[in-house]
């Protein structure tokens, strides 16, 4: 096994599933250059990157030194910044909002090596069936019969309402009692006696 | 053509459609009125939906095509592909979409839609798909509400006061004191202290002929689809486009008698 001495020692994943974001990336540079690293990265036995890909090509490319430490997962390796002290420190304040921001924002799901990875591995522990389609814009859908719809013409009757004050609400009713009194309750056309109360007022009105 | 022949189109259940409608068409909404769902698949799994029904203003539209009665006509109300179909799925799907239309409701003379050149594309799908261009109006009816969706006006009433008659009286009480009885969207905007911008943009009218004899029975002319750069309502992808030298110039340049299936990338899988 050979022993990680620098970025170089390391292998990105070559299935990473995060295809990472371009103002992510200036983030994360930018990060790295003023407060320096602040979690470690993982990888495996043999110096493939599991976590921190991204972190790793940062670090190679502003020459960030590299420390191993073997585990086997048994212990929780905690780095401790001797220079900050959160109490006191705006650097370790921001780092805080860096570390969680970055990840956020340089954070973008290759769908394609998701779906081939989901031949491999259950996808379902991390993500709900809902999620994993609209990561992939592809969707678990069955087909039906196809829907009836109506075939027939529209029914020769509308409802229309208007908005009346209460004054001329009164005149309006008024006006139609009057008009069915006068022969205008009924029509060869509609049962409505309002209805055709109001037309014959209409009626009347439109032919002087 | 590629792997766009291999593509099926066929009826999904609405709450299916609408799932697939809602992540991939750049409004995220449905069209709540909307009765036919189309699902469009290739390899088993579903990327893409169309979405059909009775026009909101059917009353009005009903006349663009005259002795068409009031069932004889359908809209197109969503249309949404994922990136990963193959290129032409869209002019593909909606060529198979309108002969299974025209099989399964023989009734039904023309479809009509409508593109969104405010936020979204001018209709380069459609006129690769056989489409006409009826109208190009500068838009009034979708607005940027104050609170930051957008809305179009005849939908502000059902979306801020959702509910029966009545409903709105209760949420302001002094709602038709203020306006004197007018009733309108930009009233209803009022009453709950909202305002609105109307935003800029185009809305264009599509008719596509499922009986060709309907074609015959237009009543309004037909716009040669270079009046969309006159009027500059070129749009692609939510961007304000000039024909010339845009992704869209490989459309026809006026308008087919039939459908084809000229190459076109999709119009509405992208967010803003």
């Amino acid at each position: 096994m050979k022993e990680i001495r620098s970025i170089k020692d390391l292998t990105p994943d070559p299935r990473n599933l995060n295809r990472g974001t371009q103002r992510g990336r200036g983030m994360l540079e930018q990060s790295l250059r003023k407060y320096g690293a602040g979690r470690s990265i993982l990888t495996d036995k043999n110096g493939v990157v599991i976590a921190g890909n991204k972190v790793s090509e940062v670090a190679g490319e502003i020459d960030l030194p590299v420390r191993e430490i073997q585990t086997r997962g048994r212990e929780l390796i905690v780095v401790r910044r001797m220079d900050l002290d959160l109490e006191k420190d705006k650097a370790a304040k921001e780092l805080a909002v860096a570390d969680n921001r970055v990840a956020q924002i340089d954070l973008d799901w290759n769908p394609d090596l998701l779906k081939e990875l989901s031949a491999e591995i259950d996808l379902g522990q991390f993500w709900m069936e809902s999620e994993l389609e609209l990561l992939s814009q592809s969707f678990n859908v069955n087909g039906i019969d196809a829907p009836v719809l109506s075939n027939i013409d529209r029914n020769p009757f509308q409802q229309m309402t208007f908005t009346l004050h209460d004054e001329q609400a009164e005149e309006v009713k008024a006006a139609l009692e009057k008009a069915k009194a006068a022969g205008g309750r009924v029509s060869a056309v509609n049962e409505n006696s309002n209805g055709n109360a109001l037309a014959f007022i209409c009626e009347a009105f439109n032919r002087g | 053509m590629g792997r766009a022949k291999d593509i099926t189109v066929k009826p999904v259940a609405a709450r299916d459609a609408n799932r697939v409608i809602k992540a991939l068409h750049y409004s995220g909404k449905v069209c709540q009125n909307s009765q036919v769902h189309l699902g469009v698949f290739l390899d088993g799994k579903c990327g893409g939906a169309l979405q059909f029904g009775p026009s909101l203003d059917k009353r009005k539209l009903q006349g663009l095509v005259a002795r068409t009665l009031w069932n004889e006509f359908i809209e197109l109300n969503r249309l949404a592909f994922a990136d990963w179909l193959p290129r032409n799925s869209e002019s593909r799907a909606l060529a198979y979409a309108m002969r299974w239309l025209r099989k399964t409701y023989p009734w039904l003379k023309w479809v009509v839609s409508f593109a969104d050149a405010t936020q979204c594309g001018d209709g380069a799908i459609y006129r690769a798909s056989g489409f006409v261009l009826t109208a190009i109006k500068k838009n009034t009816d979708l607005w940027q509400i104050s609170d930051g969706t957008i809305s179009h006006a005849q939908s502000i009433k059902q979306i801020h006061f959702p509910g029966q008659r009545g409903e709105f009286q209760r949420a302001a009480p002094d709602f038709m004191q203020t306006t004197r009885g007018k009733v309108s969207p930009l009233e209803f905007l009022r009453a709950k202290g909202k305002t609105r911008v109307i935003l800029n943009g185009f809305q264009l009218r599509y008719i596509y002929f499922l009986d060709p004899a309907a074609r015959d029975c237009l009543t309004v002319p037909i716009v040669p689809f270079g009046e969309i750069e006159r009027r500059g309502a070129g749009m692609y992808r939510g961007k304000p486009i000039s024909r010339a030298g845009s992704d869209t110039k490989d459309t026809p340049g006026d308008q087919p008698g039939k459908g084809g299936s000229t190459p076109t990338p999709a119009l509405q899988t992208y967010r803003k």
